[in-house]
């Protein structure tokens, strides 16, 4: 058997952190950066977000780790939103943020100026070929954020040709237009989708009328999801990643659950580690990391446009979701904990006292086990948490504050 | 005011002609999102344009990956540029070819996605340089930050005048994923000639009408409106507005056209007519819009999507309600790095709902019912129920 080399190269993973505890959750689960906003200037107005407080909270606990931290300024800002952006990109300096994530050129611009700032060129942008590459490059960015209708193999050109970082979404969901060009939202609910607004317009269920100009009735398609793209997922490419020395795999999600950036960070951190330290393993764990992903509420996957240009295949036509058998419930995070008496947990969705839950470690296997004695708050024995509550369960050596619990549902 | 227009024949060619038109459009299909011009008709009408007196501008407005971009090249390389005025780009891939390998070829630069602050438009004109001839912004801008972007641009400045509203570009084949006789993808002759047309309705809500079009370029979504400023020619003249589009190519026929053109005539002889300009739109084939240039407001509704009642401002927040055990206590979770929750201090409780209540508060616990006189930054502790009070409600010091 060949020995296994180590390989030297290794590609930054990217997590979402749409708030102070899914920051937590992504680091802790193995991020070596995540990406957040604060309440203005990015595209994710629906989403909790950081206020100052929070950022800096989240860049010590983040730093203190080892883990990087972007701030997103991605939207396309107004005359009238630029004056606030100043004074942001002066604070997020002083906080040692580790680069804004940008597309609009007066950000980019304003960033440049008040601040030394890294700058990555967000997807927004739509950089998609080395020409448009160089020009960013000329323009000041540091790294790019390719657009998602870029392949692997577009990316290892971009990066030889500019010698800048280049970066790929890796998994989560995909706009269908060219990112950055598409306004529905604009012209037809007033909601401006380039600044956070997108009303997901491509994921209503639309009627086809299409026009035959060789016959004159109409031919029609009803309920049909034409424009609705697939989640991505590019485990099974990890090793062309490598291969391509592509700088940083992004997972989208900031509008997520606290479960799904701990669980995601944790599958795509051992892919990643384990094709680094030990390749001819990859294949066999492969399986594994497929079907715990499976498990997360997702629409079908599809690689995208990372090795093919997207076909057919990479639109979700038949519904908005898909028929989930089994599924992972997200229970709830962990507060608190009392050594050798209990753990204080925020219940997401109720569980009872009979029920299997697993606790999701930041290495290895969950521990299963039933929260036998489940109390209130304030130690008063009860059946069932209810959601939204903070319940006592019984302690448990590996449990670490902030780990996030979950339920396998069978249906 | 400048008109341009697009030609697809030479026929319509030669109906551009008479109505005042300076720059014609002329897109080959590999370059273009909707030009359909082979070779060598491209090269025929660019000389044609020029024998007519109007100046023949090379479309080149495709977005492209790494291989669209090196097909790109090779077939730019087959175009004798020498025959065209500008260059019209909006990837700026294409904007970096232009400028390195065409460098006395002007540049009209597509800036219509996004780009709707002065400082980033201006930055982009600065990197362009000398051989910048035009901007075409946004038909998102408000009539007056049009306005203040000609008078503070060194820059002319072109916008769509009336015409189709793309709101969606995908380079994926979205109709004929949809219809599997349309299944043309692997038909490599009928690529360049590829067309297909339909109708979308959302089936529900407001969604309808939406024009699709898809060629071997993807797929391209259009407003159920056109876009029409046709009764603001006055305004778009007085604001020096140095070139407006007219852009007929979903109409089927350019029959709009010596009407439209007179109207803009009539503008720029200060004898503009808005019961002229009325009656245009009343008879014009498609329904239209102003959409934002009245105002531009797509961000009000912003506040709506987040509840803010309960935002958080860092200065005098102390932390939130977690649970209410009516009858008995509020679960406080304390989450300020700068302020504690103390004991005989007075708080706002600001629910969700929009209620504000003031609250005293006259005892703290921690979790074990012990009673302690201040709690801090991640502490869960108790305090005494109060009425109305529902879960995530925000906590901040009261000022005095």
């Amino acid at each position: 058997m060949a020995k296994q080399v180590p390989l030297m190269f290794k590609p930054e993973l990217l997590s979402p952190a749409g708030s102070l505890e899914k920051l937590i959750a992504s680091t802790s689960y193995g991020a070596d950066a995540v990406y957040l906003a604060g309440q203005k200037f990015g595209l994710r107005t629906a989403a909790e977000n950081f206020t100052l407080d929070e950022l800096e909270e989240g860049v010590q606990f983040a730093h203190a780790r080892g883990s990087k931290v972007y701030t997103v300024l991605n939207s396309f800002l107004h005359d009238e939103d630029m004056l606030e952006l100043p004074e942001f990109i002066r604070h997020l300096s002083r906080l040692n943020i580790d680069g804004v994530i940008a597309s609009d050129l007066g950000v980019i611009t304003s960033v440049a100026k008040h601040s030394s700032l890294p700058i990555h060129l967000s997807t927004q942008a739509s950089c998609l070929n080395v020409d448009s590459a160089l020009y960013w490059k000329d323009l000041g960015v540091h790294r790019l954020i390719l657009g998602r209708e870029a392949s692997i193999s577009d990316a290892k050109k971009i990066k030889d040709a500019t010698g800048i970082e280049v970066e790929l979404f890796i998994h989560g969901s995909m706009c269908m237009a060219y990112s950055g060009n598409c306004t529905i939202s604009n012209f037809t609910q007033g909601r401006d989708s380039n600044r956070g607004g997108c009303a997901q317009s491509c994921r209503f269920s639309y009627s086809l009328e299409y026009k035959n100009e060789a016959d004159s009735e109409a031919e029609t398609f009803s309920n049909t999801f034409f424009m609705s793209s697939k989640d991505l997922m590019g485990i099974e490419l990890i090793p062309q990643f490598f291969d391509a020395q592509i700088d940083s795999l992004k997972i989208e999600g900031r509008m997520r659950s606290p479960l799904y950036a701990a669980m995601i960070s944790k599958i795509y951190r051992e892919a990643i580690d384990v094709y680094a330290s030990n390749p001819n393993d990859f294949q066999n764990l492969l399986k594994n990391w497929r079907q715990e992903l499976d498990l997360i509420p997702h629409r079908e996957y599809s690689p995208g446009n990372l090795a093919h240009p997207a076909s057919e295949l990479s639109v979700n036509k038949q519904s908005k979701k898909p028929l989930e058998t089994e599924k992972y419930e997200f229970i709830g995070l962990i507060k608190k904990i009392v050594p050798d008496q209990y753990l204080l947990v925020e219940a997401r969705n109720p569980f009872s006292a009979e029920e299997p839950i697993e606790l999701v470690t930041q290495k290895g296997s969950p521990i299963q086990f039933a929260a036998k004695n489940i109390q209130s708050s304030t130690g008063v024995k009860i059946d069932r948490a209810k959601q939204g509550t903070l319940v006592r369960i019984p302690f448990i050596a590996q449990a670490q504050t902030g780990q996030v619990l979950r339920k396998h549902i069978h249906t | 005011m400048k008109i341009t227009s697009q030609a697809n024949s030479l026929h319509e060619l030669q109906l551009l002609k008479g109505h005042g038109i300076t720059d014609v459009l002329l897109g080959l299909r590999e370059l273009s999102r909707f030009g359909n011009l082979d070779l060598r008709l491209l090269n025929e009408m660019a000389i044609q344009t020029r024998n007519l007196g109007m100046r023949p501008i090379l479309e080149w407005d495709v977005l492209m990956t790494n291989d669209r971009m090196i097909h790109a090249k090779k077939t730019l390389a087959l175009i004798d540029l020498g025959l065209f005025s500008a260059i019209r780009v909006q990837d700026s891939g294409a904007l970096h070819v232009s400028k390195k390998m065409f460098p006395d070829l002007p540049i009209q630069l597509i800036l219509e996605t996004g780009n709707h602050n002065l400082e980033g438009v201006k930055r982009w004109c600065d990197s362009v340089g000398n051989q910048l001839e035009r901007v075409i912004l946004s038909n998102e801008l408000a009539g007056t930050t049009l306005a203040h972007y000609i008078k503070n641009l060194s820059v002319p400045v072109e916008v769509l005048g009336l015409g189709p509203i793309l709101i969606f570009y995908t380079p994926r084949y979205l109709l004929s994923f949809q219809k599997k006789d349309l299944n043309w993808l692997s038909q490599e002759t009928s690529v360049n000639t590829h067309r297909v047309e339909a109708l979308a309705h959302a089936e529900e809500g407001f969604h309808k009408g939406f024009r699709l079009l898809e060629n071997q370029h993807g797929t391209f979504m259009f407003h159920a409106k056109d876009y029409c400023l046709i009764d603001r020619l006055d305004q778009l003249f007085e604001m020096n507005l140095d070139t407006i589009r007219i852009d007929l190519k979903m109409n089927g026929d350019q029959s709009a056209l010596p009407a439209v053109t007179k109207l803009i005539d009539k503008a720029n002889r200060l004898q503009f007519e808005s019961l002229l300009a009325d009656r245009f739109i009343a008879s014009y084939p498609n329904k239209v819009t102003r959409c934002f240039f009245q105002k531009n407001a797509t961000d009000v509704i912003f506040k709506k999507l987040t509840n803010e009642h309960i935002v958080r401002n860092d200065d005098h927040f102390v932390g939130e309600v977690v649970e209410v055990a009516k009858d008995r206590y509020l679960l406080i979770h304390v989450q300020s790095n700068r302020l504690n929750l103390k004991r005989e201090q007075s708080y706002s409780f600001s629910t969700p709902e929009g209620k504000v209540k003031e609250v005293l508060i006259s005892k703290i616990s921690d979790l074990d019912r012990n009673e302690i006189m201040e709690a801090v930054k991640n502490d869960f502790v108790i305090i005494p129920y109060q009425k109305s009070i529902t879960p995530k409600t925000i906590i901040t010091l009261t000022l005095n």
